[in-house]
């Protein structure tokens, strides 16, 4: 992704592990200056990669996030809201606190990064923003209510902003990946994993490089006829 | 900061946003020009672009961290949006506290 003469410049929230590190490492790899953040501190370095910590739920840092990449870099050229938060149970043994803070994470962070990302992607009058989604919200999977609602939220805030952001020349669409084997998952069971395969087009788990495939081409300055839409990986 | 300033601040980002979309009124905007409506300067999505800048410009040039887009606008009987000067307005209420 080379927008005009400068380097672009990509956010990836939730960089520090899972797909958001190594969407960080993909596009950092390919020349961009990626700006990865997480509540915690990252031990990835490598040429093109800062890591800024924040945590996304929390409006404040999210504004001082932003600015800071301003500052630094004057442009946004790209934005992955990959930072996401889970758990997996049956909703009636869900507590609410559980509950919160999935959708503080996935709803209210995923909003405030796309809200302040366009305020400075408006700035050159293009941006490219791609939320994820998950294939829980067409499979409707058990156990994954609260997770895959956050979602659904992700996905019409999704389709939304594309017409409200479409005027500045940004671009909002989402990703859905099949299940990669991370963090996230890694408390599933086995055979809930096996099921929900089964179901699938494609019958084996997502890879990161999946997803990073199809983000390269949503974030690409090519694809600039492309949005407001939700790609789900692997057909579910 | 005083009213006038302010005033030119805002027509300043009135006009920044109508040269970039090609607006063939921009040397007429000025204070009282209004901001939306069927004459307005601006359409919907210029209005959020001017308001967005003006915040912008407010936190960094001046050091005024200013939200114009909470419920203190959206719940006054008459919009502070309608003019620049009536935007310059606001932006002094909410410096001087004084909306509450």
């Amino acid at each position: 992704m080379t927008a005009g003469a400068a380097t672009s410049v990509m956010l990836v929230t939730g960089a520090r592990k899972g797909i958001g590190r190594s969407l960080a490492e993909w596009f950092a790899g390919r020349g961009l200056e990626v700006v990865g953040c997480s509540r915690e501190e990252s031990d990835l370095v490598m040429a093109g990669y800062t890591h800024i910590r924040a945590d996304v739920a929390e409006e404040k840092q999210v504004v001082a996030l932003i600015s800071e990449i301003g500052r630094r870099f004057g442009r946004l050229d790209a934005a992955v809201n990959n930072a996401g938060s889970a758990s997996m149970n049956h909703a009636l043994l869900t507590p609410g606190s559980t509950a919160e803070r999935i959708l503080r994470t996935n709803v209210l962070g995923t909003f405030l990064v796309c809200r302040e990302a366009a305020k400075l992607m408006m700035r050159a009058r293009r941006g490219r923003i791609v939320n994820v989604s998950t294939v829980a919200v067409p499979l409707a999977l058990e156990g994954e209510a609260v997770y895959a609602a956050s979602k659904s939220a992700v996905e019409t805030l999704t389709r939304i902003l594309a017409h409200e952001l479409g005027g500045l020349g940004i671009t909002v669409n989402a990703i859905g990946p099949a299940p990669v084997e991370t963090d996230l998952v890694a408390s599933v069971p086995k055979e809930k994993i096996d099921a929900l395969v089964a179901r699938m087009a494609l019958k084996r788990l997502g890879t990161a490089v999946d997803v990073c495939r199809v983000v390269e081409f949503l974030v690409s300055p090519d694809t600039d006829y492309l949005t407001g839409q939700t790609l789900y990986l692997g057909g579910p | 900061m005083d009213k006038a300033r302010l005033v030119d601040i805002v027509v300043s980002a009135v006009r920044d946003y109508a040269a970039s979309v090609g607006g063939g009124r921009v040397a007429e905007i000025s204070g009282s020009t209004a901001l939306f409506g069927p004459r307005g300067a601006l359409d919907s999505i210029g209005l959020v672009s001017v308001l967005v800048a003006l915040e912008q410009e407010l936190g960094e040039a001046h050091g005024l961290a200013v939200s114009l887009m909470d419920e203190r606008a959206m719940s006054r009987e008459r919009s502070p949006f309608r003019t620049p000067e009536t935007l310059a307005d606001y932006v002094l209420d909410i410096t001087r506290g004084s909306v509450s």
